[in-house]
């Protein structure tokens, strides 16, 4: 059975190029959050083996979600997604439970690396 | 992965982006101190800056980032919103724009280096100096201090395993401290790190090639450790040999190879603390390709259509069920048209929204205090009005700036308050929206226009005074203003004429008010939709033509008696007003009337000019859908489109505009 992955970023743009990447390399896009509060309810909702998370976004940033989706669920599977230039937010959310991260502009290497490192 | 699937959906994001960047700076300028503009901007460009690099848009992504810095130093406090830092970025958004637009259609970049220097000088003035000149040694063989040996050797004697890590990152790695941070985090779920090499702080500042080295102490065996290592993204090899306390720490040499300096300078403007929280989203928005919105709305022109002739077909018949399902399926194809109809309908905020910019600029450069006020920018009119009505309002915005609205002192002087206002608005109004601008400016000035007209031989000489009236009949004269005056003319009006004819070829109309010395005001009509145009429907030749009503202004019946011919033309006297006279078939090109009776005549205002044409017989007023010509005859002289009426036969609409020279 294909991994299931919850896709977290305020810009369509973005989630559509992670979908195209995730899609491609043999997981299913289960939902797509546009800010935190979503992506913890869609996290309850769908129960997804992985989510990434993107850092900045409105009414709730991914670090707060991510501190909410691992009190609901201990082994979460997150991926947090940065640009450049953001590094003391990356390691706040790792500290805050995410597994790995990943630095916009994505590779297809990368994210699927990520993906599959995590998930084994 | 296939990027250009996505260029549609980034560029209108971008646009998007841009657009709110520019307003939000706009208000950054009048009030500084508002943290959340700021913010929003911030993120505005952090945004940009990630899909640009998605796209592998590196110009582009190169420019946001310098203005994400800028931002981030005004976040930070670091830099102060001097006017010329706002100045700066506000050349920075502009410089965007056309980078962003000729990224997008694949043009040559144009010169954008000047205005990243730009930004690159305001982030170089604040950059801390802490970290650009730190030294570090290149030897860094890993000694154990008695401290940590002796830790060793207790965890030796409990039954732990210590090992020696190499750790190889690979070559490209992103973010290679938090890297280790993440090689840290799963080593010490199972294992107690005792020593780094380079030390912590050295990793964390990125002051390594892509090697460390780490000595730990743990249960588990040296196969797994390998495994959990290797098990971490963008690790390339994780070599775990045991650790003898006899010498020094053996194969833990890891000389790291010293970084650019610009490398460790970049690093340095990394921002803390949280980013901030965007405050307003549009929801329950979806995004459609117009394209496809048009073949809908296409194809409900065309039920709409049908159902006429359907309805047209019926009529006569007595059966009742049928007729009450004819009935309903009449209803339905009305409301399916409204609704597709709105379709097309956006606020016309998406031209207002450019104003409060172009007004700053010119009030800066022309050294005017103006106060730009807008209201009723959701009104809601056609797509294809909106995207051409922009032009003729920047003219008109800027004829009042340049041309209505008096500099400061001399406002004073006539007691007028020292700000000049401009009042930008739209509201609907029947079937019809209303544009107004209106200035508290100077007015029309009568004299001046009354000493042009007569430059241009549009009045006499002894022309006395002229009425507001007059005035505006003046500038609105194809033959009033020529181009090479757009410079230097102090009064009203320049090019009013072509203002005028676009919004005609809208199917509107302008009108001028002025209160000379104290106000300009301009009402622009337009109808709401050109999917569907009132019509009037006359018969050339056998041949059913659509005129559209915007431009007829009455018809009357002539007997041949009445037509004249003044230098060689035909004319018609109307109301003590010689108008020219054309037979609608020959400018067409169809063959010509030739009846002993009286003659129906359509009067049409083209450019401001009443003209009459001969039409063979006149049908009637109605509601038509337009459809567009395409192909070779898409460009005919004279013809608009094309409609299909109630009987099934299909009607040319004419061009008022271009029908005759």
């Amino acid at each position: 059975m294909a991994k299931t992955v919850l896709i977290t970023d305020d810009t369509a743009f973005m989630r559509m190029t992670l979908r195209n990447v995730i899609e491609k390399n043999g997981y299913k896009v289960v939902g797509e959050a546009g800010d935190g509060e979503e992506a913890i309810a869609l996290y309850k909702e769908l129960n997804p083996d992985l989510v990434t998370m993107d850092i900045t976004m409105p009414k709730m940033d991914g670090i707060t979600a991510i501190k909410e989706i691992m009190k609901v669920d201990p082994n979460a599977k997150i991926i947090v997604c940065s640009a450049m230039g953001q590094k003391p937010m990356v390691i706040e959310a790792l500290s805050a439970g995410a597994k790995d991260f990943l630095v916009k502009p994505f590779e297809s290497e990368r994210v699927v690396e990520s993906l599959r490192k995590i998930s084994s | 992965m296939d990027i250009n699937a996505f260029k549609e959906v980034f560029a209108a994001e971008a646009r998007d982006y841009l657009q709110s960047l520019n307003e939000d700076l706009l208000s950054f300028e009048n009030d500084p101190a508002n943290r959340a503009t700021l913010d929003e901007m911030f993120r505005a460009a952090h945004s940009l800056k990630g899909m640009a690099g998605t796209m592998g848009f590196d110009e582009l992504a190169e420019f946001t980032h310098e203005m994400e810095s800028v931002l981030d130093l005004l976040r930070t406090g670091e830099l102060m919103a001097q006017p010329d830092v706002i100045n700066v970025l506000f050349r920075s958004v502009d410089t965007l724009e056309i980078l962003l637009e000729q990224t997008i259609n694949e043009e040559p970049i144009s010169s954008f280096r000047e205005q990243l220097a730009a930004l690159e000088t305001l982030v170089s003035g604040h950059a801390t100096l802490n970290s650009s000149e730190v030294e570090f040694s290149a030897n860094l063989a890993m000694e154990l201090d008695e401290f940590n040996r002796e830790t060793i050797k207790q965890g030796l004697d409990l039954g732990y395993n210590a090992y020696t890590v190499i750790i190889t990152l690979r070559d490209n790695t992103i973010l290679k401290s938090v890297r280790v941070y993440t090689v840290f985090q799963a080593v010490e779920e199972v294992a107690t790190i005792i020593q780094s090499n380079p030390s912590a702080q050295d990793l964390e500042d990125e002051k390594f090639d892509n090697q460390f080295g780490l000595i730990i102490l743990t249960k588990e065996s040296s196969d797994a450790m390998q495994e959990l290592i290797e098990g971490i993204s963008e690790i390339e090899s994780a070599d775990v040999s045991e650790l003898s306390l006899d010498g020094s720490a053996g194969p833990a040499t890891v000389a790291p190879a010293v970084e650019s300096s610009a490398e460790i300078a970049a690093s340095s403007t990394e921002r803390r603390g949280t980013l901030p929280i965007r405050t307003q989203r549009q929801e329950a928005l979806v995004r459609v390709e117009t394209e496809r919105l048009d073949k809908l709305i296409n194809l409900v022109g065309e039920l709409v259509i049908s159902r006429t002739q359907v309805v047209e077909m019926t009529k006569e018949d007595e059966n009742s069920d049928q007729k009450s399902a004819l009935a309903q399926l009449d209803r339905v194809t009305t409301e399916l048209q409204y609704a597709a109809m709105s379709l097309r309908m956006v606020p016309i905020k998406q031209v207002f929204d450019r104003f409060p910019r172009m007004v700053r600029d010119l009030a800066q450069s022309s050294k005017k205090e103006i106060n730009l006020e807008i209201f009723g920018e959701m009104t809601e009119l056609d797509r294809s009005i909106v995207n051409q009505i922009g032009d003729p309002l920047v003219h008109l915005i800027r004829n009042s700036i340049d041309h209505g609205l008096e500099p400061r002192q001399e406002r004073v002087a006539k007691g007028k308050p020292p700000t000049g206002t401009i009042r930008l608005g739209a509201r609907h109004e029947g079937s019809h929206i209303l544009i107004e601008i209106s200035d508290d400016g100077q007015g029309l000035n009568l004299e001046r226009i009354r000493t042009k007209g007569i430059e241009r031989g549009l009045l006499t000489t002894d022309s006395g005074e002229i009425t507001v009236r007059e005035a505006v009949d003046l500038l609105f004269h194809p033959g009033f203003s020529t181009a090479e005056e757009v410079t230097d003319l102090s009064g009203r009006g320049v090019g009013l004429d072509a203002v005028k004819a676009t919004v005609e070829s809208l199917s509107g109309t302008i009108d001028l008010e002025s209160v000379p010395g104290q106000s300009l005001r301009t009402i622009i009509k337009l109808p709401l939709t050109l999917a569907i145009i009132k019509a009037l429907l006359v018969v050339v030749d056998g041949e059913t033509l659509a005129i559209p009503i915007q431009a007829v202004r009455e018809n009357i019946q002539i007997e041949r008696s009445q037509i004249k011919t003044v230098q060689q033309h035909d004319v018609i006297l109307l109301r003590n007003e010689v108008l020219p006279l054309y037979d609608l078939a020959a400018v067409l090109g169809f063959r010509r009337l030739d009846s002993k009776g009286p003659l129906p005549v359509i009067i049409v205002e083209i450019r401001g000019q009443k003209v009459g044409f001969i039409v063979e017989d006149l049908i009637g007023q109605q509601e038509i859908v337009i459809k567009s010509l395409s192909g070779i005859v898409s460009d005919i002289r004279g013809i608009a489109g094309a409609t299909v009426l109630g009987n099934g036969n299909v009607a040319l609409i004419l061009d008022n505009s271009t029908l005759i020279r």
